[in-house]
């Protein structure tokens, strides 16, 4: 399985966050290696204008996916039209289609996260969970109940 | 001379009733003070003693240790939770996730587990399985799912809401009393028209009432001290209907998987590590801990060193593990609160477990003294605090009656399963942790 590059645009900063961070864990439970970068707060990106942004990000997405490292981009900047953009520029580049698709998420967490993790199930991105593990209405019922006697915040 | 024609049956049946949390010194108060006589009764037919249980003393823990007959360390359960090493996002185990078989597959007898706490989902089973806490949803909280039917129709519950025992305690006891009365219900339909070897079923009530209320026990003025003991009367009538379904061929027996005592004050350990330098977290979730942290801990008291290579971002290298256990433990050995030592024991894993399965056992485990509730809390400013849970558990103050004199003065909870096991064949006693105690 390659990696995977997911862009987390909008307008909600701290709720794109809480996504991004919700899908990473999700992720890296599945043992998918993934990295989360915040464009719009990352140090070394902080002074440089969207383009020098883009480039950058770019290729960072190149390197990371090819060695099948998955990338969370979030940004509150980049909207889809510069990610089609960015999909135009490394069709160009590398000669070669990309599978893309958007996914629309909303102010519901654990639902926008869902959706994702069954859009890149259906691409085949990555594998269907199979086992014991909970559903994330389990789990959050789980932890409801735990909360309830103390035994987690 | 008159021979006997008639031999006495040879007992081939074992039931056990599990009532959650319940103190051996809360028991006995309760017979000495002539609350529960059906109890009492009982008790003259075999042998009531103190219990000791699993560390940490938690339900699914203990329990699981219970149904399993050995150490977490071969079963691999050391809480209600576990934090993921890559997303450090909490985790919570199933049955499923137990690395023991369970004792009803070990023996192969027809059994009926009845909300037994960490049972869930329900699993296949020569017999019936309705799963205990944590269980959420009830078509996968039942096997054979032909059951499931009953349930829906009288509006089977697994457990007190628990979120009313802050705010709102009158509701909260009549959750508690609702919640018994469908499982003491429940459990004697199945106890009186289901076949079985092995029965075993849990009351789990009488926890919650005690998270919330204990003081009320020790406290004869308090608003609900009548509630409380009439639960126990209500226990105690249940105890009677289920000992006079008793019958010769029956081992029976009644135990508590942890004791319980009145809580003074929370210890935030984290809050503790923060200070002292070795938790570094950038926002109140276990997903905010930073690379440069050295341990952290989960509730109740299990310490973690964060190790390279076990955590994501762990930074401890073996080595440098032993360097910061020592300091950890000098720590915690001289907490104290108004001059009082709050910290008993301070365990290393290889004192206390044994198995396959230590690897995964918190680095260093806190048992603390009566009244002082060790918490993983991230979100505490101070390392003590008032709660508005007034009880936690205890690992020394359990109880077991056993309907047969047995000599060893403190049985541990892992004994209890090694006596089924050898109730039905002694052989099996070798694959457990436990001690025969008949």
């Amino acid at each position: 399985m390659s990696g995977v590059c997911l862009f987390i645009s909008g307008q909600n900063s701290s709720l794109l966050s809480k996504i991004a961070k919700e899908l990473e864990g999700q992720l890296l439970e599945r043992d998918i290696a993934v990295e989360f970068i915040d464009i719009d707060k990352e140090e070394i990106l902080l002074d440089l204008t969207k383009e020098k942004k883009l480039e950058i990000v770019i290729h960072f997405c190149k390197l990371f996916v090819r060695n099948n490292i998955s990338l969370i981009l979030k940004s509150d900047d980049i909207k889809i039209k510069d990610i089609i953009d960015i999909k135009k520029k490394i069709l160009i580049t590398d000669r070669r289609d990309i599978p893309y698709a958007e996914v629309l998420v909303s102010s519901d967490i654990k639902d926008s996260v869902i959706n994702i993790i069954k859009t890149l199930e259906h691409l085949n991105f990555i594998k269907r969970l199979e086992g014991s593990s909970y559903s994330n209405e389990e789990d959050i019922k789980v932890q409801e109940r735990l909360r309830g006697l103390g035994y987690i915040e | 001379m008159v021979i006997s024609l008639f031999k006495k049956k040879e007992k081939s049946r074992v039931i056990i009733i599990g009532l959650d949390g319940v103190p051996y010194t809360l028991i006995t108060t309760l017979l000495d003070k002539g609350i529960m006589p059906n109890l009492n009764s009982i008790c003259k037919t075999g042998r009531l003693s103190q219990m000791d249980t699993t560390i940490p003393d938690v339900s699914s823990v203990a329990w699981s240790s219970f149904i399993t007959g050995v150490n977490p360390g071969k079963h691999n359960l050391y809480g209600f939770f576990e934090i993921h090493p890559k997303s450090y996002r909490y985790i919570f185990p199933q049955l499923s996730d137990l690395k023991s078989k369970l004792i009803w597959d070990i023996l192969g007898k027809r059994t009926i587990a009845f909300n037994i706490p960490s049972t869930y989902p329900a699993q296949p089973i020569n017999g019936i399985m309705v799963s205990g806490f944590v269980a959420c949803e009830l078509d996968k909280s039942v096997y054979p799912e032909e059951l499931l039917m009953q349930l829906k129709k009288i509006n089977y519950r697994t457990d007190v809401d628990s979120s009313l025992g802050k705010d709102n305690k009158n509701k909260f006891i009549e959750d508690v009393y609702n919640t018994f009365s469908i499982h003491k219900n429940l459990l004697l339909d199945l106890l009186k028209n289901e076949e079985w070897d092995l029965f075993i079923g849990v009351i789990t009530a009488t926890d919650r009432l005690q998270h919330f209320l204990i003081d009320a026990f020790f406290d004869e003025k308090h608003r609900y001290h009548t509630e409380f003991i009439n639960f126990y009367k209500e226990v105690d009538k249940f105890l009677g209907e289920v000992f006079s379904e008793k019958t010769d061929d029956v081992l029976f027996g009644i135990i508590s998987d942890h004791g319980f005592t009145r809580l003074q004050k929370e210890i935030n350990v984290n809050r503790i590590l923060i200070e002292k330098g070795f938790l570094k977290v950038k926002g109140k979730e276990f997903t905010d801990i930073l690379s440069d942290t050295k341990a952290f801990c989960l509730t109740p008291g299990r310490i973690y060193i964060h190790y390279a290579d076990k955590f994501r971002d762990g930074s401890v290298s073996r080595n440098g593990g032993f360097k910061i256990i020592d300091e950890l433990t000098d720590i915690f050995k001289d907490l104290k609160f108004d001059d009082k030592k709050v910290i008993k024991d301070i365990y290393r894993p290889e004192v206390i477990y044994k198995g396959e399965y230590i690897v995964n056992a918190p680095d260093l485990v806190l048992v603390s003294e009566y009244g002082f509730d060790i918490k993983g809390s991230l979100n505490k400013e101070n390392i003590f605090n008032d709660t508005h849970f007034t009880g936690m558990h205890t690992h020394d103050d359990a109880f077991l009656f056993l309907s047969e004199k047995y000599q060893k003065q403190r049985p541990h909870i892992l004994d209890v399963t090694a006596t089924i096991a050898g109730f039905f064949d002694k052989e099996i006693i070798k694959q457990l942790d436990g001690e025969n105690l008949l």
